[in-house]
């Protein structure tokens, strides 16, 4: 994966989840279907938190139940710092290691996948949001410079 | 010759003596002139005569007088009393003795009337006799109280015979002594007798309470026997109810089981469903290629092998165990520690197993490891509701004499004193309704002091609980 700091114009997003096997599948087949991302992984919530200062990503796709930090935990420390940026949940389903803390930390995800996990809902969303992203960026970029950019 | 009666007899030899006196006399005739011996036998035969009739007179004197006496003993000083009654009932005759009893003089007696002697309430009987007396001529006896002349009552008894004359002969004596000891008597019989009908009474009574006091005690007995019956009942109930509640509790064993189960497979469903997506995503592409081919097949086998060896660990896991056998401890312990491995990951509770022996001992072995689940499963319940970070549980073993010693210690903050002591109670749960049964604990216990002879006990230490089985 790029490792270079964001540019207006490339879209990045935080991976974060614990078990090994799982992680290396998924980036592999989300780089295959959006060759243009650049994403970032790590296998805590702690980690996962130390990229984000550093890369800002715009897009999170985290696991919930982590070890060090959980994932509301990073994503609200997140949300704190850069509010635009979207949150994907990948759960178990549900139970009592389901969503652990989301309702007393008041977090609200973007959008919520159940485990096991269908790709295509996975594209789907991720697509959206790239889109979504990638709209405001350019009006942002538009506001800024003034420019229209002819597409 | 023939035999003479008596007055003959007397005649005949008052005439031989008359005789004789005569021819003394005549001796005497002699001496006198002749004219005179005519006058003078005359006076003499009188003188004679005279004499002898004086004599006779005399005799007869004496025997009056002897029969007087004789009389006078015989009736006067009779020892009963004698009275004659005219048909009026006036006394015309009365002993001495009659007087004596009636202590009044003998002129009172006479020509008085009997009645006046008699005590008022017994005339009637009085009368009665007499009229009895009278008309049948019966001998009639009785009793009744005479009157003495001082006023005094004694008791007499009467018998009585009338004359062809109609008089009327009484004999009666003082029979106040024998009616004293009569009544005497009569009181000692009435006292007996009554003492007889209170003993009675009282036995009756004795009775009564015996026999109501067997059929207490009878019915005492019927209780006891109920009861011990019931007992039996509720002995019999008592053990179905273990048996309900060790199957109970394996069944929340289970259900807990079957949450880590579902815990434990998801992560490898999640992982077989990626792979498998991603092969089909990956055809057509330049990543696919032999050597995916055989990571994909060879992940994929790994993943389905652990999946499997998840149900085989559940299901001998629920065998229950029909006998004892031997087995190590430390095998169990680490055992049933795979089986909760997915719940102690999320989120993460460190396990620690320190093994000072490898002690080996015969009971039931899966009994044992439900045990040891229960106290993990309540450890990890505790770590999480108390949202302890960097939670640690040290499970240690080692051999104590002759016994087995686990202990699980948890940094969970320990068991608040005012529920350390009822946590091993049935149906203590300190996790609400919902998710606590109370039943885990208890029946941990009890398999352990009853099923295997050991102990279950829990202290608190600096840091949190710890549990101790000793087997």
């Amino acid at each position: 994966m790029a490792t270079a700091s964001n540019s207006n114009k490339t879209i990045s997003v935080l991976f974060v989840e614990d078990d090994g096997v799982i992680l290396e599948v998924l980036v592999s087949v989300l780089a295959a279907q959006f060759p243009e991302v650049v994403f970032y992984t790590a296998v805590n919530g702690g980690l996962g938190l130390d990229l984000f200062k550093e890369h800002t990503p715009d897009i999170v796709i985290t696991d919930i139940n982590m070890p060090v930090l959980s994932g509301v935990q990073m994503c609200t420390s997140i949300r704190a710092v850069k509010p635009g940026t979207k949150f994907i949940a990948i759960t178990g389903g549900p139970g009592p290691f389901v969503l652990h803390g989301s309702e007393e930390n008041n977090f609200i995800f973007d959008h919520i996948i159940e485990k096991p996990l269908a790709l295509q809902d996975l594209f789907t969303v991720v697509g959206q949001f790239i889109g979504e992203v990638a709209t405001a960026k350019k009006q942002a970029w538009q506001e800024e410079t003034g420019l229209r950019l002819i597409i | 010759m023939t035999t003479k009666s008596p007055e003959s007899a007397q005649k005949s030899s008052r005439s031989a003596e008359k005789k004789n006196r005569l021819d003394d006399l005549n001796i005497l005739k002699v001496q006198f002139p002749e004219g005179s011996q005519d006058v003078l036998q005359e006076l003499l035969v009188h003188q004679v005569e005279l004499e002898m009739q004086n004599e006779e007179l005399r005799l007869t004197q004496q025997e009056l007088v002897a029969a007087k006496a004789r009389y006078f003993d015989l009736y006067d000083l009779a020892p009963v009393g004698y009275l004659t009654l005219n048909k009026n009932g006036l006394i015309v005759e009365a002993n001495l003795t009659a007087v004596a009893m009636f202590g009044v003089a003998q002129k009172f007696l006479r020509q008085t009337v009997l009645s006046k002697f008699i005590l008022a309430g017994d005339e009637d009987s009085y009368y009665r006799h007499r009229k009895q007396l009278y008309t049948t001529g019966e001998f009639q006896k009785w009793n009744m109280r005479f009157i003495r002349g001082d006023g005094s009552i004694f008791w007499a008894y009467l018998q009585c015979t009338v004359t062809d004359d109609g008089k009327m002969r009484v004999t009666f004596s003082d029979i106040t002594d024998r009616k004293q000891a009569e009544e005497k008597l009569q009181a000692l019989q009435d006292g007996l007798e009554r003492l007889v009908r209170e003993r009675t009474d009282e036995l009756a009574l004795l009775n009564v309470n015996l026999n109501s006091e067997v059929e207490e005690r009878k019915q005492s007995e019927w209780r006891l026997l109920n009861e011990k019956d019931e007992r039996l009942l509720a002995i019999q109930a008592l053990r179905e109810k273990e048996q309900m509640l060790i199957s109970q509790n394996r069944q929340a064993a289970m259900g807990e089981m079957i949450g880590n189960i579902a815990h434990q497979w998801r992560q490898p469903l999640n992982a077989l469903g990626l792979f498998i997506q991603r092969l089909g995503f990956f055809y057509d592409t330049p990543h696919f290629n032999k050597k995916f081919l055989d990571t994909f097949v060879d992940q994929s086998m790994e993943t389905i092998q652990y999946m499997s060896k998840t149900i085989n660990d559940f299901r001998d896991y629920f065998k229950p165990d029909k006998e004892k056998s031997d087995f190590h401890i430390c095998g169990a312990v680490k055992n049933t520690l795979s089986l909760l491995d997915a719940s102690f990951l999320n989120p993460e509770i460190r396990i620690v197993i320190v093994e000072n022996d490898d002690p080996i001992v015969y009971g039931y072995q899966n009994e044992f490891a439900q045990v040891l689940l229960n106290i993990l499963v309540n450890a990890r319940d505790v770590i999480i509701e108390r949202e302890i970070s960097e939670a640690l549980v040290t499970v240690t073993v080692w051999r104590d004499g002759e016994h087995a010693v686990v202990t699980v210690a948890d940094n969970a903050g320990g068991i608040a004193d005012d529920i350390i002591h009822k946590i091993f109670d049935p149906y203590f749960t300190t996790k609400g309704p919902q998710l606590g049964t109370g039943i885990g604990l208890f029946l941990s216990k009890s398999i352990v002091e009853k099923n295997m002879g050991g102990k279950l006990s829990v202290r608190n230490t600096d840091v949190g609980a710890e549990f101790r089985v000793e087997v």
